[in-house]
């Protein structure tokens, strides 16, 4: 059965703009996004993992054509979505949506939540005043907000964190997509407030039958959340494992540094863990190290890590890693 | 001993060489209750009541000059956000200098040396060169590094760090509270840690205080916290968090919203969450209990 | 009115007569709809043409930003009352003349500000959201951005309103505004040969003026606190 979504060598590159173009000579990139290719089966929950500046968030962007790719191709049903016309991409917007992390900003504060979740409807399909409301008061529903009557007049302003992503995530759902890409929905939360979130997004997968592309950078969420996990690092996909593999035998060394450096709530755990420190930070996307991007802060770096990039090596159990290590 | 108390009847103690926690989530007063230490609550806030007393002097009662001598020399503060609290159009080295001088009354290139060594303490990455860089040409993680290297520049005997890490990358995080950690044993600075995250809590603090709703509901060491949580809050708190050791299908919340502080619940203000609650929760507010030594609780289950 | 000429403030004509006799109250009042009337199109001809202008730029972005950007800048460059005199001079100084010249010059401002706005808030969520969920860029535009971009905009327009009316006072002054128009500026202009024996004929319009752009500054200062905190409120 193919891949609900499949995503083949993108790459998105941001032109750094630095003075007057008659001046700027040769012209420098942000590799945000620099050959990845991965797929997501329908009614999987796929975790996208890694730091700042790894192209994770642009990745979500582009597989929702939000924006358009340097080259690479994203392929939904067997269908290039960067092929459609307008119309057609219209179309098919209701089919993949989008989750924002941070819930004061995802809302348009000027308008009520009526119009806020009001405006799916309104963008697609004839249905008539009445039936609109009916939906959105059960939308309200469905997240838990309720009764629903007593939110719909409000503004955003009005709610709490958590109560927002209940409202972004209703708006996610109203056209019954298929797959939602969820941007670090539970970063900006509290720690309660996270967990309420995350089982309401279990909740809604299993009534929906929803696929997941979730990006964040919190491996503890990723354990509890996701079915495969892909790790990014300054662009590229370094590693890609069902989420149990991924957890009891990380291969690249950036995964097993993360892993490490990940807080363990138990304070006997967390001291007597060993844990490998990482040095340094993540290099500028614009001028990326050659060869394997890793390598300057790798302890296993070899001279063959500096000439060329590694490609995702198999190692078995449906794990695939990007490391000299493995082959 | 330092010993801490700010307002709303929070009552807190910090020894020397000891890291406490203050976790929290959104309006638990925990940010509030680190800027009352400093006495730097915003306007139009103010402190009613209490005291602070901070090296057998009550903080509360010295005026604004005396209060400036002790910032930034004795007790130093850092924040979430450094980018908000460097001075842009300064260099990294004038300004940890400028600290310097304010405090120790050296002149300006002895305090230059000062502030060196703070970088070379904070394991900046090339501290010489980044004497004279702005904020904006260093990375998150670094201006984290300066931030803290200011706040350390004249050895406070207490260091508040707020939320010092959350918008950092969980590998810069790890360095930073290792980098605090060690301050804590060379210099023997005290440390308060306000955070939401449990997590970092349990891998420096040695006590912790559990805020909720303005008010502190429980107190004990670290391990003790974990292990054996009295209060119905901790106990919900601490089942709700996320372990990249374990996976959790359904994961356990406490249920309702935070109250709003402007009408705080009557009696005790977590009962209309609690699951133990009962009814005289909603009457009178719960007093402090020692249920070890070392533990104390603010609940009518352990009366 | 017509009364005796150069009377001074007094009981039958609250604030004198001037050299004609016409009673400076009447003209005061008279004054003030034309130069509010002039401020207002004025404004609002220049803040059309700015949202138009930088929101198009600021939305698109690109070879349209570029284009936009450098009539933006030429109109800038020109110095506003000098072009306005010029423009009046050899158009013609009707009432619609002066708030055509005035809008078409104030535009710039208005319209980078916009420009701004917009740059900003088609990057943020709830309009990438908007955008996911299939929204067209007029809706975008006109659904989303736009009441966000509104404040400021609001704010700029009735600072606007003031500017418009000194410099709509500056052309009647210097005699080339509507002469069949009484207007604050005329009666200023008028008043200057007789400052030392009639200075009523000058401080009124004076005054009232100064009132009107000092009252226009607060109120956009105020709708600026009123309007814009709304958006920073759940912190």
């Amino acid at each position: 059965m193919p891949a609900l979504v499949e995503v083949d060598r993108l790459k998105k590159y941001f032109l750094v703009k630095t003075g007057l173009s008659v001046f700027r000579g040769k012209e420098r990139f942000v590799h945000a996004v620099d050959d990845i290719s991965f797929n997501i089966d329908e009614g999987e929950t796929l975790g996208l993992v890694g730091e700042s500046g790894c192209g994770k968030t642009t990745t979500g962007r582009l597989a929702l054509r939000l924006l358009e790719p340097t080259a690479g191709t994203v392929r939904f049903r067997g269908g290039d979505i960067f092929q459609l016309d307008a119309r057609q991409l219209k179309k098919l917007r209701r089919d993949m949506q989008i989750v924002f992390q941070d819930p004061f900003a995802s809302l348009n504060p000027r308008k009520t939540v009526e119009q806020i979740l009001s405006k799916p409807f309104f963008l697609h399909g004839n249905l008539k005043r009445s039936e609109i409301d009916a939906e959105v008061l059960q939308l309200l529903d469905r997240v838990g907000l309720s009764p629903a009557s007593l939110y719909i007049n409000r503004h955003p302003h009005e709610f709490s964190g958590g109560q927002r992503q209940r409202i972004g995530i209703a708006r996610a759902i109203a056209l019954n997509p298929k797959l939602i890409v969820a941007d670090e929905p539970v970063s900006a939360l509290d720690m309660s407030v996270r967990a309420q979130t995350l089982n309401l997004l279990k909740q809604l997968k299993r009534e929906f039958g929803l696929t997941y592309l979730f990006i964040t950078h919190d491996l503890a969420v990723v354990r509890s959340m996701c079915d495969r996990v892909a790790i990014m690092y300054l662009g590229k996909i370094v590693e890609l494992a069902d989420v149990h593999e991924l957890y009891e035998n990380p291969a690249h060394p950036y995964t097993k540094a993360i892993l490490s450096a990940t807080p363990i709530p138990n304070p006997r755990v967390a001291r007597s863990t060993e844990r490998s420190h990482l040095t340094g930070e993540v290099p500028s996307p614009i001028d990326p190290p050659s060869g394997c991007r890793f390598h300057p802060r790798c302890r296993y770096a070899r001279p063959d890590c500096i000439k060329e990039e590694p490609c995702l090596i198999d190692i078995g159990r449906s794990h695939v890693a990007a490391c000299y290590l493995h082959s | 001993m330092a010993t801490v108390k700010a307002v709303d009847c929070v009552q807190l103690a910090i020894d020397s060489k000891e890291a406490v926690g203050l976790i929290g989530e959104s309006g638990s007063g925990k940010t509030m209750t680190a800027f009352s230490i400093m006495r730097l609550v915003p306007r139009p806030g103010r402190i009613v009541g209490g005291e602070i007393t901070f090296q057998d002097r009550n903080l509360l009662e010295l005026n604004e000059r005396e209060m400036q001598a002790v910032r930034g020399k004795s007790i130093s503060m850092i924040f979430q956000d450094p980018m908000t609290y460097l001075n842009p159009v300064m260099k990294i080295g004038d300004q940890i200098a400028e600290v310097v001088v304010r405090h120790q009354h050296i002149e300006r290139g002895g305090a230059r040396r000062i502030a060196l060594d703070a970088l070379e303490k904070v394991q900046m990455p090339d501290p010489s060169i980044i004497m004279n860089y702005y904020p904006h040409q260093l990375s998150g993680g670094m201006r984290q590094r300066a931030l803290i290297a200011m706040a350390i520049s004249c050895r406070p005997s207490l260091l508040i760090a707020d939320e010092p890490t959350t918008a950092l990358d969980v590998t810069v995080q790890m360095q930073i509270l290792g980098l605090i950690g060690r301050i804590k044993e060379e210099f023997a600075t005290s440390l308060l840690l306000i955070t939401h995250d449990f997590g970092i809590v349990a891998e420096i603090c040695d006590r912790v205080y559990v805020m909720y709703a303005g008010k502190i509901v429980e107190g004990a060491d670290v391990f003790a916290l974990y292990e054996n949580a009295r209060h119905p809050y901790t106990r919900g708190l601490l089942e709700c968090l996320l372990s990249p050791k374990e996976y959790k299908e359904t994961l356990p919340t406490i249920g309702g919203f935070v109250p709003d502080l402007a009408n705080p619940p009557s009696g005790c203000r977590f009962h209309p969450r609690c699951p133990h609650v009962r009814p005289i929760c909603s009457e009178k507010e719960p007093p402090v209990l020692e249920v070890e030594p070392g533990h104390s609780v603010f609940c009518w289950l352990y009366t | 009115m017509v009364g005796k000429p150069f009377l001074p403030p007094g009981d039958e004509h609250l604030f004198g007569t001037d050299d004609l006799g016409r009673d400076v109250y009447s003209g005061i009042l008279h004054g003030a709809r034309i130069s509010l009337v002039v401020g207002f199109l004025a404004a609002a001809t220049s803040v059309a043409i700015g949202v138009s202008v930088g929101g198009l730029s600021g939305y698109y972005g690109g070879k349209i930003d570029d284009l936009l950007m450098r009539i933006t800048e030429l109109f800038l460059v020109l110095p506003r009352f000098l072009v306005a005199l010029v423009m009046v001079a050899l158009f013609g100084s009707s009432v619609l003349n002066v708030i055509f010249v005035i809008g078409i010059l104030s535009w710039p401002g208005t319209a980078r500000l916009v420009r701004a706005e917009f740059m900003s808030l088609k990057e943020r969520e709830f309009a990438q959201a908007a955008k996911a969920l299939g929204a067209s860029d007029g809706n975008l535009i006109l659904d989303e951005i736009l009441p966000n971009a509104s404040p400021s905009i609001i704010v700029n327009g009735s600072l606007q309103v003031a500017s418009a009316i000194l410099v709509e006072g500056g052309l009647s002054f210097l005699g080339l505004g509507d002469p069949n128009m009484p207007s604050w500026g005329l009666m200023l202009g008028n008043a200057q040969r007789f400052i030392r024996t009639a200075w009523w004929m000058a401080v009124f319009p004076g005054i009232s003026i100064f009132l009107v752009v000092l009252g226009l500054n607060l109120v956009g200062d105020g709708l600026n606190d009123a309007l814009n905190p709304r958006l920073k409120e759940r912190q």
